[in-house]
C-alpha cells in the first residue's frame, strides 16, 4: 500500500493530539488551507470550552461571570445538547458528574463532527479527523478503498481488537485504560471500572462520543442500554476481558480478503 | 416517574435473581426452551433506562453550533439521529413449550421458568426466565398494577450485542478509534505509529 497519500497533519490541541488526513486530489495549498481552517476551529473550540483556562467561556460560566444567554451561539448549543443528552441516558451522561461543569464528553466528538461536516461542504469529500481516539471519516482512504479504523485493545496499546471500515462513518471509544478511573458513576459518585472499553459507531460524534461516555458510567448495565440504541452500534471490552459487539457493527473485511477483492 | 421505573427494575433484577435460586432447587412445572443462546445474561444492576417519554423537544436546533466570526463556518452538526419514540423495554415472547430438562453444571436446569408473582410497592411483579446449557438466557418480568413504561420490563438478554472472543490484532488501518490520550501519551500511542508511517 503506498504510504504518503494525501495531506496529514497533526497538532496538539484539547489536550491531545489532533490529525486532519484530506485525501481527496486538490492542490496542495488548498489542501492545506483546509486542515488549517480545521485547526482554528478546533482552537476555537478549545479556547470556549477549556476546563483548563480560566478565561474560557465554560469556565466563567461555571464561576457564574458569564450567563448562557450572554455567550457563544456554541455554548447554549452544548448546554443544551448536554441538557437533552442527560434525559436520554437517564442521568448518566452527566456534565456535572464530577461537581464541575465539564461537557468534554461531548464537545470533543461534536467539535469533530462540525469540523467534518465543513471540511465536507468546503469540497474535501474525502478526510479523516481523529481527536484523541474519536474518529470521524467521510470517502475513501484511497481510491476503491473506505477507511479503516481500528479500535484499539484496552490491554495492548499497540495493537486493535477490531477494525471498522466505512465512507461515512464517526466512531468514538470512551474507556478506562489511558487516563484511569475517571468516568464517574453520576447515581453513586463512584468511578465506573466494570466496563474497560466501550466504542459507538454512527452518524453523529459527538452523540457517538456522549454515548460511549454515558455507556462506561453505567458499568454492565451499559451494555443492555447500547442495546436500545437506534442507528448506533457498539463494542465493548469489559474489565475482565469479555468482548460484546452488536451484529451491526461495520466490521471491515480482513487484509487479505481486501487484497483479493482488489486484485 | 423515571426513578420509579428504576426502582422497578431494580427490584425485578434482584426477585430474578432470588426465583433463580430457588429454581436451582425445585424445578417449576412450566417448560423447556428452546431457545438455544449462549448470552450470559449480566443479572442485577439498576436498568439505566432513558427516561424518554419527556421527548417533543429533542431536534436539534440548525445553526446552534455555528461560530460566529471563524474562518470555518462550520455550519450546524450533521443531521440529528432518530431516536426512537417509544421506551427501550421490550417484552420477551411468552415462555415456549417444552421438552424434557438437563440438568446442567451450574445447576440450573434448562427450561423457562415463571415466578409466583411478588407483590412490591408499584404492583405485582411476576418474572419469567429461560435457562440454556445451564445459562440464564431470558428473563423477563410483568408488572401487574404497574403503570406506563413499568408494566412489562425485560432483562432480555442482549439481543444485538454478541459475546465474541477479545483478540490482539495487528490490522492495516488508517487510523486508531481508542479512549482520549493526553498530548504525551499520544507520543507512543499507535496513532503516533500510523501518523509517523504517512509522513
Amino acid at each position: 500500500m503506498p504510504e504518503g497519500q494525501g495531506l496529514l497533519r497533526v497538532e496538539q490541541i484539547m489536550g491531545t493530539a489532533v490529525s486532519v488526513h484530506i485525501t481527496d486530489p486538490l492542490p496542495g495549498p488548498v489542501r492545506e488551507a483546509l486542515a488549517e481552517k480545521t485547526f482554528e476551529w478546533l482552537r476555537l473550540v478549545d479556547r470556549r470550552f477549556s476546563t483548563y483556562l480560566p478565561d474560557s467561556e465554560l469556565c466563567r460560566l461555571d464561576r457564574g461571570e458569564l450567563a448562557a444567554a450572554d455567550g457563544s451561539d456554541s455554548l447554549r448549543y452544548v448546554l443544551e445538547a448536554c441538557a437533552r443528552l442527560w434525559r436520554e441516558t437517564g442521568g448518566y451522561f452527566d456534565a456535572q458528574a464530577t461537581g464541575r461543569l465539564d461537557p468534554s464528553g461531548f464537545v470533543k466528538g461534536w467539535s469533530v463532527q462540525v469540523a467534518s461536516d465543513w471540511l465536507a461542504a468546503a469540497g474535501a469529500l474525502n478526510h479523516c479527523v481523529n481527536a484523541g481516539g474519536d474518529v470521524r471519516v467521510r470517502g475513501e482512504h484511497e481510491p476503491g478503498r473506505p477507511w479503516r479504523i481500528g479500535i484499539r485493545h484496552p490491554f495492548e496499546s499497540q495493537r486493535v481488537c477490531a477494525v471498522v471500515a466505512g465512507t461515512d462513518l464517526a466512531v468514538a471509544t470512551s474507556g478506562t485504560y489511558e487516563r484511569g478511573y475517571h468516568v464517574v458513576d453520576p447515581l453513586t459518585g463512584r468511578p465506573a471500572r466494570a466496563l474497560a472499553s466501550v466504542t459507538v459507531v454512527g452518524a453523529d460524534l459527538g452523540l457517538a462520543d456522549a454515548y460511549a461516555t454515558a455507556a462506561v458510567a453505567m458499568g454492565e448495565a451499559g451494555l443492555r442500554w447500547l442495546d436500545t440504541l437506534d442507528g448506533y452500534e457498539s463494542l465493548v471490552v469489559t474489565a475482565d476481558g469479555r468482548l460484546f459487539r452488536t451484529a451491526g457493527l461495520p466490521q471491515a473485511a480482513a487484509d487479505d480478503e481486501l487484497d483479493e477483492t482488489l486484485g | 416517574m423515571r426513578r420509579a421505573a428504576a426502582a422497578v427494575i431494580g427490584t425485578v433484577a434482584g426477585t430474578s435473581l432470588l426465583i433463580v435460586t430457588k429454581l436451582g432447587v425445585h424445578p417449576p412445572d412450566s417448560g423447556l426452551a428452546g431457545n438455544d443462546t449462549s448470552v450470559v445474561v449480566g443479572a442485577g444492576g439498576p436498568s439505566p433506562a432513558p427516561d424518554t417519554t419527556d421527548g417533543g423537544d429533542d431536534e436539534r436546533e440548525d445553526g446552534g453550533a455555528a461560530p460566529a466570526s471563524t474562518g470555518p463556518v462550520p455550519a450546524q452538526p450533521s443531521s440529528a439521529p432518530s431516536r426512537p419514540a417509544g421506551a427501550p423495554t421490550t417484552t420477551t415472547a411468552a415462555p415456549r413449550p417444552t421438552t424434557p430438562a438437563t440438568t446442567a453444571g451450574s445447576g440450573l436446569r434448562n427450561g423457562s421458568f415463571t415466578g409466583t408473582g411478588v407483590k412490591e410497592r408499584y404492583g405485582t411483579i411476576t418474572v419469567t426466565m429461560t435457562v440454556s446449557g445451564g445459562r440464564i438466557t431470558d428473563a423477563s418480568a410483568t408488572c401487574g398494577g404497574c403503570s406506563g413504561e413499568s408494566q412489562s420490563i425485560s432483562t432480555n438478554a442482549f439481543s444485538r450485542l454478541r459475546q465474541e472472543a477479545l483478540t490482539a490484532q495487528s490490522a492495516n488501518i488508517a487510523t486508531v478509534s481508542g479512549a482520549t490520550y493526553t498530548s504525551g501519551a499520544y507520543k507512543t500511542s499507535l496513532q503516533a505509529a500510523l501518523n509517523a508511517a504517512h509522513a
